[in-house]
């Protein structure tokens, strides 16, 4: 509880020092273009927040961005489960899957435009980020597993459903976590990225746009505030169903059936 | 039908492991194979369990027969309860009830709830040998199952293994004589090639 205490204080206190740090800076150069402090980033955000449009952009790039990561984790598991199993689709897929990671988003934002246009962007672009990550983790998880206990479920005639919730699962989840959090995090970054260049209606990356056209700095920032925010909200959210997962199944736990 | 063993032999590159071996189990009854370290014991019981394949050799009686082990290391899934471990393995027809009643005859009660990473080694051994007792099975094999088990355990597990493997082939691996003793055992010699 004291340990908590402390380390809950020495975060408060990292935080307030780079706010402050930033408020400086802000007073330093002096130029509402160049950089807004964080009072006048808040007093932004203030202002956004009442608006219908502002929770519009969010539920819209949210819902996009949230559909490309989904798909993207659903695919790099169902792709890495194939490759661990079949060393023919694991070759098949490696070169796609080195694409997938080296092409500049950008280039791959241009050419979704062309391909599917604004309005899909970020759906897309979220999955192509996604996937490559989730499957890589996917195929190191599973190729983790302990091969004692593959031995066991055969001697012991298990079920594939108990091997993949009582062997695979387990190996599976500690690689599928981290690849997550990166995972998360990037397919925001580049979503909205995507938005930025690709201005669909309604969306974050729109009000980041229009912000930066009319130089209202204060703007960029409060939106970035509510980018990191949405994010830090889904990853939790992600990683605690993840969590449920590698603890579910705790039917005997309390002493019982 | 018995199980019969005729001229089997393994090597694992240049180390020959087996050789040769002539071995003959009945239907039922307990054997333990005796043998100084490095005789092949293990390889024997993973090539009758089907994990390794024998260089050369026939054994005949284990078609459609259904296994059970208790391994050399415990292979269970740690993060999981001693009771999970055995009800993931188990036959159809033990039920929860029956599953903790018979883990609780070896272990304190209070530690089969609890994640297996959080058991003493003897613990362990204990639910690895009620997972393998407690699977659908017609020959049991186990691997030096009584290793880490203090003298008053080792007697209870006996006796647990002797009452819950009547009418079954049992074929174990042991170093001490008087494992086969309490057992009352055949012992089966594997001698060094």
């Amino acid at each position: 509880m004291k340990e908590n205490t402390a380390r809950f204080g020495r975060r408060l206190f990292v935080i307030g020092f780079w706010i402050l740090v930033w408020q400086l800076g802000a007073h330093a150069v002096d130029n509402h273009i160049i950089l807004v402090g964080p009072w006048d980033t808040v007093l932004a955000l203030g202002r956004l927040i009442p608006d219908w449009e502002f929770w519009r952009s969010i539920a819209y790039s949210f819902g996009k961005i949230t559909l490309g990561f989904l798909s993207g984790f659903g695919a790099g598991v169902f792709l890495g489960s194939l490759g661990y199993r079949l060393t023919f689709v694991k070759d098949l897929l490696k070169p796609v899957m080195v694409l997938l990671k080296s092409i500049p988003v950008a280039s791959f934002v241009i050419l979704a435009l062309i391909w599917a246009g604004s309005k899909n962007l970020s759906v897309l672009i979220s999955f192509i980020v996604v996937l490559p990550m989730i499957y890589v983790n996917t195929l190191a998880g599973l190729g983790s597993t302990d091969g004692k206990l593959l031995e066991m479920a055969k001697v012991f005639r298990m079920s594939a459903v108990r091997k993949i919730r009582y062997i695979y699962v387990p190996a599976l989840l500690p690689y599928l976590k981290s690849g997550c959090r990166i995972a998360l995090g990037m397919s925001w970054k580049s979503g909205v990225a995507a938005e930025v260049i690709g201005v669909p209606d309604h969306s974050i990356g729109e009000k980041l746009y229009m912000a930066k056209i009319y130089l209202n700095t204060a703007d960029v920032l409060a939106w970035t505030l509510v980018i990191i925010l949405v994010s830090a909200l889904v990853e939790r959210a992600v990683l605690g169903v993840l969590g449920r997962i590698s603890f579910g199944g705790g039917a005997y736990e309390s002493g019982g059936s | 039908m018995s199980l019969v063993v005729r001229d089997l032999s393994k090597a694992f590159e240049d180390l020959q492991v087996l050789r040769g071996v002539d071995l003959t189990f009945g239907d039922s009854g307990i054997y333990c194979l005796m043998g100084s370290s490095g005789t092949g014991k293990t390889t024997f019981l993973r090539i009758l369990m089907g994990l390794e394949k024998a260089d050369c050799g026939v054994i005949e009686g284990v078609e459609g027969k259904r296994f059970s082990a208790v391994f050399q290391e415990d292979r269970l899934c740690e993060d999981r309860t001693p009771m999970e471990n055995v009800m993931m393995v188990a036959e159809r027809s033990v039920t929860r009830e029956a599953a903790q009643r018979e883990l609780c005859r070896i272990l304190p009660e209070e530690s089969i709830w609890r994640p297996v990473y959080t058991l003493s080694g003897g613990m362990k051994r204990r639910t690895a040998v009620c997972r393998a007792l407690l699977a659908s099975f017609d020959i049991l094999l186990m691997d030096e199952p009584f290793t880490g088990l203090d003298e008053d355990t080792r007697t209870q597990v006996i006796r647990y293994v002797r009452e819950r493997t009547q009418g079954k082939l049992v074929i174990l691996s042991t170093h001490m004589e008087e494992d086969a003793r309490e057992l009352g055992a055949e012992v089966v010699r594997l001698e060094e090639r």
